[in-house]
């Protein structure tokens, strides 16, 4: 029978909720549901001319739902702060592995919206880079960072690992605003900035500051550069138990996929 | 010739305490021939109310919110039925909850879908965790047919959606080599038609998709290395909407 103390158990029902962001999953879950059942419905039971007006009317639904939940999850994320860094666990990952599938989903998505750019990935490490980090954290930094560089008009994104733990950031854009750059580096946040949006640039800082990897700036002849500082501490991977969990591992390039496409189609979408 | 499409259901009780989430998944349940939706209900007691009035699911649906009795004790108590069979149990979680959520896998669920996910990604997941893998690549064909033609516009209550369907299991699941002939007899089969009326049927969506979705059948047009603009025949139709499938599923 259930052994739980009505206390324990209200606190794993609280812990099960996600917080903030749970609760908007929640809500956005239903939203988006109804509008997919909806469409569904009219693709395959409704008459003209109801069905071409009412798919148009909700399609145009599901992107404000997705432009609004980015939205409301970044702001959840600006809001949480220094929480971010402890809503889930750091694990042992191994970076350049998982820019390498990063890399080729964000490409695979930008082409989705029509906006064609090459993000390549450059290998110095010499047989990988291992840190403790929140997959997660990582998806949201360079989702945000690529859909910058694309709205800003450049089609090359390279990223690098170096041996000496640093990631580093170049685009073919035309380069940052320096104030852009000083909300990365310093967090210095320019108020004509903030009226221009800036909560891109914000959201990479608070990412970085709760993965512990530390933004320099990066000199670059053209386009927009950074360096990103990475942790020194490294798992041992011969102690790490790397036994093939495919499962896990599928769930977490569908939640790297999922997280680029909204960020692309909301972010690089024009209403 | 076995024929591919034998359809293979798969039925699911659903459990989510958002009476919402609830109505939205019944209306998607009702315009899909894919999962038949058992019931979807908001309370853990109703759960097992349907299960012990006899009614045995391939899968059940069960969300970590729900109260009444909370997850915990339900995985429990469905382990003390005595069922026909054993449903699997996909478990529907909050983001961010991944480590109090997981323990759930060790109490008796099978797989677990994190939210936000939309209603085409929950019945895949619901479909892949309750039916065989020959299944699950049917089904997968059927739902990229449907999403490719859909962005193309056409209009499914035009017909010859099934007889397209049909050709496309044999084409994207099966051997490579195909003739037009071959294929519109094996979509015939059995359905009490001549090849003839499939063939008519197929030349009629591609005449529509032209029309409805130029975008998209200019992509058609590429796929057979065929200029922009051009009008392809049946059996290239089928070979470009084979190979973009194909390339969807990875294989």
């Amino acid at each position: 029978m259930n052994t739980e103390t009505p206390n324990a158990a209200q606190e794993n029902g609280s812990l099960l909720r996600g917080g903030l962001k749970g609760r908007l999953a929640a809500d956005f879950c239903v939203l988006q549901g109804t509008v997919d059942a909806l469409t569904r419905y009219l693709e395959q039971q409704a008459p003209e001319p109801v069905r071409t007006t009412g798919l148009d009317a909700l399609r145009e639904m599901s992107r404000r739902i997705l432009r609004l939940e980015r939205l409301a999850d970044n702001a959840a994320d600006l809001a949480l702060g220094t929480q971010l860094r402890q809503l889930r666990p750091a694990l042992p990952l191994e970076l350049v592995e998982h820019l390498r599938a990063l890399c080729a989903c964000a490409e695979e998505e930008l082409a989705a919206c029509a906006h064609a750019a090459s993000v390549a990935l450059r290998d110095e490490t010499g047989g990988g880079l291992w840190l403790e980090a929140d997959d997660a954290l990582v998806n949201g930094l360079l989702a945000n960072l690529i859909s910058n560089s694309v709205r800003a008009g450049a089609n090359r994104v390279e990223l690098t690992c170096t041996a000496d733990r640093r990631l580093l950031y170049r685009d073919n854009g035309p380069g940052a605003d320096p104030a852009a750059t000083d909300v990365l580096i310093e967090g210095a946040v320019d108020v004509d900035l903030l009226h221009k949006g800036a909560t891109g640039l914000l959201m990479v800082r608070e990412y970085a500051g709760a993965l512990g990897w530390k933004p320099e700036k990066l000199e670059a002849d053209t386009g927009f550069a950074v360096a990103f500082v990475l942790p020194q501490h490294c798992p041992d991977p011969s102690r790490l138990d790397l036994a093939d969990d495919s499962k896990s591992r599928e769930q977490a390039a569908a939640v790297c996929r999922y997280r680029m496409r909204r960020e692309f189609f909301a972010a690089l979408d024009t209403i | 010739m076995h024929n591919m499409d034998e359809q293979e259901w798969v039925s699911a009780l659903f459990a989510d305490s958002d009476r919402g989430q609830c109505s939205a998944i019944r209306l998607y349940g009702s315009a899909q021939k894919s999962v038949e939706v058992c019931a979807a209900v908001t309370t853990g007691n109703q759960v097992l109310d349907i299960l012990q009035s006899g009614l045995c699911p391939q899968v059940l649906v069960l969300d970590t919110l729900l109260q009444g009795p909370g997850l915990g004790e339900l995985l429990w108590r469905l382990g003390t039925l005595e069922l026909p069979r054993r449903p699997r149990v996909l478990i529907t979680a909050m983001p961010y909850t991944q480590k109090s959520a997981s323990r759930f896998l060790t109490m008796g669920a099978d797989c677990i879908i994190f939210k936000p996910y939309n209603m085409s990604e929950l019945f895949a997941a619901v479909y892949r965790c309750g039916g065989s893998t020959e299944a699950w690549d049917a089904y997968r064909v059927r739902e990229y047919l449907h999403e490719l033609l859909c962005d193309m516009h056409y209009n499914r209550r035009l017909g010859g959606w099934n007889y397209l369907e049909r050709i496309l299991l044999r084409t994207a699941l099966g051997p490579e080599d195909y003739i037009a002939k071959e294929l519109y007899q094996y979509a015939a089969d059995g359905q009490h038609i001549r090849p003839g009326t499939v063939a008519s049927a197929v030349q009629r969506i591609n005449e529509s998709l032209r029309h409805t979705g130029p975008q998209g059948y200019d992509r058609l047009c590429r796929m057979v290395n065929k200029p922009e603009g051009s009008r392809l025949s049946n059996l290239e139709l089928i070979r470009s909407l084979t190979e973009l499938i194909r390339r969807a599923m990875g294989r």
